[in-house]
Order: structure tokens, then sequence, then C-alpha cells
């Protein structure tokens, strides 16, 4: 199994709790609730970019010269996402939680985009097909996924 | 892009979310909250659910049979765990919506394991290549994921 179309998957079960969170957090009316959404979405983003990062990234970055740049921007991003979801669980009033978690939506999306227009492409073109499948069967390990 | 890898990356990306649930829920003493995160949970699962139905259950459905056993088993959990969510709507105390919410992770779980080692496999053998592939597609359209890769990514925003 090729890495790219399970980080894809990823991305696909990601964009529908982004969805659910633009579509149910403006009833949410405490903090704890946002809190809470905030924990589960950002256990899901923060795990994916994590292994992103250690499986894909690393590997890419030490056989392609010219990904250097690429791979910068990526985790750039992620250290930005993680920056707004470090702010938010420290913020005291509904309201401002609320936006800032919509804000890490947007990024998150942004981010995504980014991901399967550069970053993927790259990994696909770059690396043999050997390779990614043996960071797919990395990636399945690391989830608990099954591949009979 | 194959229907079954992506939806395997679908399962990989809950997993973690169903570690998270299990870690947090337990401390979690108001009803809202718990029910804020079932219903965020719910959003991914059952989207989850009715695009794996609509797309590769429904493609099973010719070399299978409406009425395989498999099919409708698989059919009937996706029931099951609608139904788990809609008991945690339900809840009236915080204990109860707990319950709910571990309950319907435990489902969730054993039914991805029961795809990932039955259901999955029968597809990768009965479906050729090309319908793959073509779910594949249909997927990525349906999720909204870019799927044709640049032709030139040297040209990619470095840096940005």
């Amino acid at each position: 199994m090729d890495i790219i179309d399970a980080l894809l998957g990823e991305h696909g079960a990601l964009y529908a709790a982004l969805d659910g969170v633009e579509r149910i957090s403006g009833a949410a009316t405490s903090l704890a609730e946002v809190r809470a959404q905030a924990s589960l979405l950002g256990a899901a983003v923060q795990g994916h970019s994590q292994l992103e990062d250690e499986l894909l990234f690393t590997v890419l970055e030490s056989r392609v010269a010219s990904a250097e740049g690429v791979i910068k921007s990526m985790r750039r991003m992620h250290a930005d996402i993680d920056d707004a979801l470090a702010r938010l669980r420290v913020l005291q009033d509904v309201g401002p939680a609320r936006d800032l978690l919509l804000s890490v939506v947007a990024m998150a999306r942004e981010h995504f985009s980014a991901e399967e227009e550069f970053c993927f492409p790259l990994a696909d073109q770059a690396l043999a097909p050997d390779v990614l499948d043996r960071l797919g069967a990395a990636w399945a390990e690391r989830r608990g996924v099954t591949i009979a | 892009m194959n229907v079954v890898d992506v939806l395997l990356g679908e399962h990989g990306a809950m997993y973690s979310q169903f570690d998270c649930v299990e870690r947090v829920v337990p401390g979690l003493d108001g009803l809202q909250e718990i029910r804020a995160l079932g219903a965020l949970l719910a959003a991914v699962v059952q989207s989850h659910s009715t695009v794996e139905d609509e797309l590769l259950f429904a493609a099973l459905e010719r070399p299978l049979g409406r009425a395989s056993p498999a099919l409708v088993g698989m059919r009937m959990m996706h029931e099951d765990i609608d139904r788990g969510f809609a008991e945690l709507e339900r809840a009236e105390d915080p204990g109860a919506a707990r319950d709910a919410l571990l309950g319907v992770v435990g489902l969730a779980r054993q039914h991805f394991l029961g795809e990932e080692e039955s259901l999955f496999v029968t597809a990768r053998r009965v479906l050729d290549d090309e319908t793959l592939g073509r779910l594949g597609a249909a997927w990525a359209e349906r999720r909204g994921v870019l799927q044709n890769p640049i032709e030139d990514w040297t040209s990619a925003p470095h840096g940005a």
C-alpha cells in the first residue's frame, strides 16, 4: 500500500472533521464544549502531521535535495497549527475560543490542499514505488491498520 | 488511487480520534461537553460510513449480491453505530453519555477491523483494478481531495 494513498485517505476523514467543526461549533455555548471539540480535532490533525513528518518528510528530504523548500514550508504550516491549538487551550472565553478553532480549521484546509498540490506529487515522482510501499507498511503499523 | 487504500487511510485517521476519545472522555464531567465531542466524532464516522456504503458496498452488490451476508453484516454494523450516536444524543446524565460514546467507539473499532480483515480483502479480489481506481476517483471528488499531480513540482512555493 502506497503511503500517499494512505495519507490522502487520512485527508478525506480529516476534511469530514473540519466540515463537522464548521457545522456544529456554532451551537457550542460553553468554553468546555469548544475545548472538547478542539481536543478531538487537535488529536486528529496533530497525529496526522506527526506521522507525515516522521515517515514521509524525513525520507523525502534525505533523498531529494530539491524538496527542502517544500518540506520546510509544510513543517512551518504544521507549527502554525500547533501554535494556534496551544493558544486555544489557554483561552478563557467561549467566543474567542470558537473563533480560533475555526481559524485552525481554515489553516488545516489550506495546509492539506498545499500537500495535495505540491508535496504528495513531489513524493510520488521522486520516490520509487517500493519505497512508497515500505512507508505505507510503516504507516499501517503505526496506525494499527490491518493490511490483510 | 485505489478506493480500498484511501478507505484504509480514513480508518487510520479515525483510530487516532478513537484513542483521543478513550483518553479524554473518562475525565469529562459535563453532559454538554461529552455530547459536543460525540457530535464531532459522529460527523466523521457517519460520513465515512456513507461514502463507503454508497461507493464500495454499492459496487460490491453486483459480484456478491445485495443480500450477501458480508454486505448485510457491514451495513448492520453501520446502523448499530448510528444507534450508538443516537443513544448519546438522548443521554440525560454524564455517566450515560460517557458509556454511550465509549460504546460507540468500541463498536466502530470492531467494525473497522472486520472490514480490514474481510470485506476489503474481498473487494480487492472481486473488483478489478479499473473499478477500484474509478471508485477511488469518485471518493476523491466526494471528499474534495485533489488527485492530479502537478506536472512540474519544482514550481512549488519553496519557503512560502
